[in-house]
Order: structure tokens, then sequence, then C-alpha cells
């Protein structure tokens, strides 16, 4: 009996040796997580990588302390993190030769986002991208942007200036898109799955680097003419403050090469078109009273319902949106809240959305001819098989198609007022 | 000697039976077959798995009509009783050897794996002699064991499934399927006949039949797990043409672990492939314990050796030899993965149906339960 307990307790200290892990084992402090896994093309070499990485020091990453605090902080050191560049003939070999400069190894296990130059993309992006699909530490649920200018500039004004975790700044900074749809947001997974796609083609975040003077604070316009779209590009949006990094508008790319943009504004259209669009606030201006703004706030009712049949050999895609609104605002303090102006208003928010909604269509189709919209997966339906449907090559056939849009706008609410009561003396 | 017999085989009932068979055919969802099945017959693939699974479903009464024909004998003994003693040991020592590289596949696939998505450092032998060890463990408690393990992880490992499936769901598109008939339907047809071998491992029940209570369980056993496995099978492979399209749902290695990876819902809700893991596994080491204990067995029923537990180490070693002869992937996957879930019906399902051919042909029939032959 005691044998067999003892040849037992062998065998298992025998297996905990094996089972346990420990080629593969690595502690947290041994390895730098990189968060950010910036691309440019390289000068001296193909590719030019840029990681930021938190830096393990007190209060969370340390370079939560300001300049003024009295700590120094090096040239490539942005707040919490450090930013690395190096050039290498691929990505994975570049994450390698870190060892030679960094003490610890670099892992992409926590990577938040990948930021690749506007250059690279427009020359195509799948060399760089395919590698990141095979590679176990890159995970598919990883945020891909383009940004204007390069990513090594970008990633270097990449701070978290709220909070001290850089890793929750740049999640929740993704996580705009879902409150305001003035870029979209899409994981590594979205975009890899558009370019291997016959059905649709792929587009990222645009981003890019505001360097802050673009508000004019000198002199005083006078009276500023109304201005209700926010058709911005990264960079061009007129703001002050601390961070230069912004994200604004959709990159779009046809067969893995970036071929053009859609702005802030143009944005917002396009996620309602593919139903992403959750709620953002548009003003329009007010018809009974020029130069003042209803401001609406916009989310879906029902996914959009888009169909798509061939007639006489032509593609033709009907779009129909429905949207539910808020009154967010009234200027001119007409009474919107009457049933019968709801009812105008409503009609006239779907003349604007269906509008818009038209020129981003068109836009795309036109200058970009790429079907970032996936109207392809409707039209698929229609060959029976996969040779007969990747023959036809429905990518190639975007720009004929004939593309209608209808929207159906119900205002539901009216804020916290149930009339707009008269300012004594506003009008004078 | 009575004592020895039960401890090697022992009964099982009817929902162990169930999962026994079932979690080894469902397994393999967890490994490359989602992926290989949407290459070849692309957004079809859903339902060429029904293809296979109906199939597998007439193959299976087939079986049953042999083992029908030979009331309260077990395959081997009717292999022996039909073709004679020589040659019938000779198909019984196939069908051992086939458990084997089975067995030995299996642990390569999931080693592969594993070193691919978690451990790539580690060396193979060392993973290959844990999860033999394991095995071996379980082997030793006998197939009334390996029931009762089956049993109690068939439930948990389908839960996981599931809950990966239904998290996912914020990435499906049901457009995806389209077109319907993927790259045409006589391909998702032959193909899905072909790959009806990846629903054999029904076929353990023949071996195991006295330990079923006869043969009302069995067929009850035989076509239920049969339908699971296929109700498993096009659940995923749907679900992973949905999430990746056929294009990108071609390309993983293991279709359902990028699923989970794939599921992001917010900062706190994210990385949950621990599921997977947990499911994976599982699931794995219950499907090689399976093959390795029966591959054992039916050597022992060849050969008449009573007990099966002095040929444990023995069989391990095999086991271990047999699971380093891949030299990679590709060949574990394009050579050994494909023989088993794609030609071995062949060989499992045909073997068996030739025998019952055979046995009409020279109207060779077992003992009734009287004792008299009919």
């Amino acid at each position: 009996m005691a044998k067999k307990v003892s040849l037992l307790l062998v065998f298992c200290l025998g297996l905990l040796i094996n089972l346990t892990g420990c080629y593969d084992a690595a502690e947290v402090d041994d390895e730098v997580y990189a968060l950010v896994l910036g691309i440019d093309k390289g000068i001296n070499n193909k590719v030019r990588v840029t990681i930021q990485y938190p830096t393990y020091k007190s209060s969370g990453g340390g370079g939560g302390e300001s300049k003024s605090g009295g700590r120094m902080e090096a040239k490539n050191e942005t707040q919490g993190s450090i930013i690395d560049t190096i050039e290498a003939p691929s990505i994975l070999e570049a994450l390698d030769m870190y060892g030679m400069s960094t003490s610890r190894r670099v892992s992409l296990m926590h990577m938040k986002n990948i930021i690749i130059s506007e250059e690279l993309a427009k020359e195509g992006v799948q060399a760089y991208v395919s590698p990141l699909a095979r590679y176990r530490e890159a995970r598919g649920v990883v945020n891909i942007s383009v940004a204007r200018g390069t990513a090594q500039k970008f990633i270097q004004e990449n701070k978290s200036n709220i909070g001290e975790s850089l890793a929750k700044d740049l999640e929740l900074m993704t996580v705009q898109s879902d409150n305001t749809s003035f870029f979209p947001r899409v994981t590594f997974y979205d975009f890899y799955n558009s370019l291997l796609s016959t059905y649709e083609q792929g587009y990222t975040a645009y981003a890019g680097l505001n360097e802050l003077g673009n508000l004019p604070e000198d002199k005083y316009a006078g009276k500023a003419p109304l201005m209700v779209d926010n058709a911005f590009k990264p960079g061009e949006i007129p703001r002050s403050g601390v961070a230069k990094r912004e994200y604004a508008g959709t990159a779009v790319f046809r067969d893995g090469k970036m071929v053009g943009s859609l702005n802030s504004e143009e944005t917002r259209y396009f996620m309602m078109i593919v139903g992403k669009f959750t709620k953002g606030i548009i003003d329009m201006e007010d018809r009974e009273s020029p130069g003042k703004v209803i401001s609406l706030n916009f989310r879906p009712s029902r996914k959009p319902v888009v169909r798509a049949y061939f007639k006489k050999g032509r593609p033709i895609i009907s779009i129909k949106l429905e949207m539910e609104a808020d009154i967010g605002a009234v200027q001119s303090r007409v009474n919107y809240e009457d049933k019968d102006q709801v009812k105008k208003l409503s009609t006239r928010a779907e003349d604007y959305l269906e509008r818009r909604a038209v020129q981003v269509i068109g836009k795309v189709q036109q200058q970009y001819n790429s079907d970032i919209f996936g109207f392809g997966q409707k039209l698929a339906g229609y060959f029976p098989t996969i040779q007969e449907w990747e023959k036809y090559d429905w990518l190639s056939h975007f720009k004929e198609a004939g593309i209608n849009v209808k929207v159906n706008v119900s205002i539901r609410r009216t804020g916290l007022m149930l009339k707009s009561a008269r300012i004594t003396g506003y009008e004078k | 000697m009575t004592e020895k017999m039960n401890d090697r085989q022992g009964y099982i009932g009817t929902y162990e039976a169930v999962c026994l068979t079932s979690i080894m055919m469902v397994t393999k969802i967890f490994y490359t077959s989602i992926a290989v099945i949407v290459k070849i017959e692309g957004t079809s693939g859903w339902y060429g798995t029904l293809i296979s699974c109906l199939t597998s479903l007439v193959m299976f009464s087939f079986i049953f009509l042999l083992l029908k024909r030979f009331p309260h004998m077990d395959i081997t003994k009717i292999f022996e009783a039909v073709i004679g003693r020589f040659a019938g040991k000779i198909l019984t020592l196939l069908f051992s050897a086939y458990m084997i590289f089975y067995a030995a596949s299996s642990i390569r696939e999931f080693i592969e794996m594993i070193k691919a998505y978690n451990l790539p450092y580690t060396p193979p032998s060392i993973l290959i002699f844990g999860f033999i060890a394991v095995c071996a463990i379980v082997a030793y408690h006998g197939l009334e064991g390996i029931a009762r393990v089956s049993a109690i992880f068939f439930v948990p490992v389908i839960i996981g499934v599931v809950l990966i499936l239904i998290l996912a769901s914020p990435n499906y598109d049901f457009d995806y399927i389209k077109p319907y008939f993927g790259y045409g339907l006589k391909k998702t047809i032959v193909t899905g006949v072909l790959r009806s071998s990846a629903y054999d491992e029904v076929v353990i029940l023949a071996f195991i039949i006295n330990s079923v209570h006869g043969l009302k369980i069995c067929k009850r056993a035989g076509y239920s797990s049969i339908l699971i496995s296929g109700l498993t099978f096009s659940t995923n492979i749907l679900c992973n043409i949905l999430a990746f399209q056929y294009t990108a749902g071609s390309e993983n290695l293991s279709s359902l672990f990028e699923l989970s990876r794939a599921i992001y819902f917010n900062r706190f809700v994210q990385r949950l492939e621990s599921i997977f893991l947990f499911a994976w596994v599982v699931a794995s080491l219950v499907t090689v314990s399976i093959a390795f204990y029966l591959a054992i067995d039916i050597y022992t029923k060849a050969f008449r050796i009573p007990g099966h537990r002095p040929l444990i180490f023995p069989f391990s070693f095999i086991l271990f030899m047999v699971a380093l002869i891949p030299e990679n992937m590709p060949e574990v996957v394009q050579v050994n993965i494909q023989f088993i879930r794609q030609y071995s019906g062949f060989f499992i399902y045909l073997a068996p149906i030739a025998i019952l051919l055979l046995a009409v042909l020279f109207r060779k029939r077992g003992e009734l339960h009287n004792g008299k032959k009919s």
C-alpha cells in the first residue's frame, strides 16, 4: 500500500513539473505590453514600427506626473508611457529587434490600437495586416485606424489627458464612436475580413493630429454665419485643448488600398446606412427662423432595411432607415412641441437625412467606387454558387448600382419642455 | 477473473453511452474541421455536414443490423464468427491500430493547436507526455470510468460551446450564408457523403455493445449521438460562416477559438477564450482517453487477454511514438486528420457492412436468447 502511495506521489510530482506550463511562463513584469502599434513606411528598411507601452512606474505608469513636478521626461516618453520606433523588414521582426534596446520582451497581448499611416495605407496594407492575423498575440478586437501624416508622430501625441491609465483612455476613446458616430469603431477582425471579402470593401477610423491652430482667438469676427455641417477631417477641427490627437471621419479602402475618406459629418450618415449609428445630435437650420438651430438627438429605431435586386441586369439597392429623435434644443423658441409642428419637423428631418445619405453614397460610389456599405451581401443571394458570384465580381459593378434611400423619422420626445414660451424682449 | 473482466468493462447507461460517443464526435469542432469544411464547401458547409450526418445514420443502421444479427456479440466476435478466427483477428487488430492512430493524431492536433495559441515554446514531447499520462490514468479505470467522466463533462462542454456561440452573436451577419449553394450542390453532396467519416466514432458502440445493456440502448445511443453531433457541427459551421464569411472562415486554425477571441462587449466583458480552453481541453482529454482505451480493449479482445491494465504502459509508449511521427502541423492536418475525417469511413463503415453482406450471403447468424441457432 505504502509503495503504491509513494509511486502515486512521485508520479503526481512528475506531472506537476510537466503540467505547469513553465516553458511558456512569463512574469507580468518580464514583458512590456505595447498598447499601440504604429506602422509607417520605412526609409532605410521596409517598415517603420512604433510602439507605445506603459512605463510601470508609480502612480499607474509614472508619467502621470507633470514636468513641473520635477521629473524629467525623456524625449520619447509621453505621459505614463514610452514610445519607441524602429525600422525593420517586417512588423514581427521589429518586435524582436526592440529586444536589443528594451530590457523586456515586447508583447502585443494587451494591444488596443493599430495605427497605419495614410501614406502606407494608400500603397496597400495587405503585406502589413496579414502577418498580424497570423500572430497569436495580436487580438482581433484591437481597433484599427489610419492616421493623417505619420503613425509615429500621431503616437507621440497620444497622451492620456484624463486619468492615469493610457489603456483605459485608448479604449474609451474608441467608445466615443458609439456616443457621437463621428468616426467608426473598426476592429482588426472586421478590417481583415473585409480585405478578403467578396461582398464588401474595408474602412477604418480616420485619425490625425490637430495643431490646435484652427480656432481663431485673436479677432472678433462679428456675426458668425451658421454652419450646421460638422464636416471635418482629422486635424481640422476648430478647437483648443490638451490632446492633439483626434478621430474624425472614415478612411475608405478599395482592394486593400486607401482611396479616400469621409469627413466626420459624412461618417454619421455612412454609419446610419451600415447600421452602426447608435446615437448623435444633429443640428438643422430652423426654417422658421433662419440662422438659428434645432438640435435633434437621433438614434435608430430599428436596423436599416436594405433590399437589393437586379433590374434589366442593373443592380438596384433600396435602403430604408428608421430613425427616432428627441428635440434637444430650439434656439428660435418656436413651439415645435406642438403635435403638428412635430410632424413638420419630422418631415424636414427626413428630407435632411435622406439628402445627406444620398450624398454620401454618391461620393463613395462615384469617387471611390468602394462598397464599404456591404451591399454586396444582399445581392449574393441572386447567385447560386460562389463561383458564379465571384465571376460576376460585385465590387467592380458597385459603381453601376442604382441606390435609393428612404428615411423615416419619428420625433418622440421634446426634452424637459412641453412648450417653448416666448422670452420677454427676446425678439428685440 | 470475472471481477477483473467487470473491472475493465463495466456497464453504462443510455445517457452515458450517448455522452461517450457524442463527446468523441463533437470534439472536432474545436479543431481545424470547421475551416476545412468551409474551404471545401464554402457557404453551404453548414448543411453539407447534415448530409454527412444523414449518411452516418444510414451507415450506423447497417452496423446495427449486423449487431442485431449476432445478438450478445460485440463486433470483434462477429468478425471472427463470419470470416473466421484468423481474418477476424486481423480485422480486429486493424481497428485497434486505427484507434491508436486516431488517438495519436488527435493528441498531435491538440498539441499543435495549444502550441499555436497558448504554449508556443513548450516542447511538444512534454505536452504529449502530460496528455498521455492523464489518458492512461483515465483508461486505467476502464470503460465505466471513462463513461462517467464523459457523462460529467459532456454537458459543461456543450454549455461552453453554446456560450461562445451566443456571446459571439453580435459578429454574425446572416447575409454571409449567400450564395446558398456554396461551391456547388454537387460538391456539397459529395463532400457531405465523404465527410460522414467525421461521425464514424459511433462505431465504438459496436465494440462496447456488451456494456450498454443490449441492442435497444445501442441503437438509441447511436442515433442520438449522431443527431446531437450533426446539430452541433451544423450550428458551429453556420456561426463561423456568419462571423468570418466563407473567405476568412477557411483560414482559421481553430474557428471556434477565433470566435471566442472575437467576443467583445466592453472593457469588462472580453477575453472570454478561457471558456473555450476549458471545453477544449476537457473534450480532447476525454476523446483521446476513449480512443486509447478502445485500442487496448480491442487488442485484448483479439488475443483474449483478460484485463487491459497491463497493456496501458506499452500502449502509452506506442501512442507517444505515433503522435510524434508527423513532422509538422500541415502534415498532421493534411494527412492524419484528413484521413480520419474524410476517408476513414471507407474502413470504419464499410468493413462492418462488408461483414454484414458476407453474413447474409453465407447465412451466418448469432445465437438467440434461448440459445438456439436460427
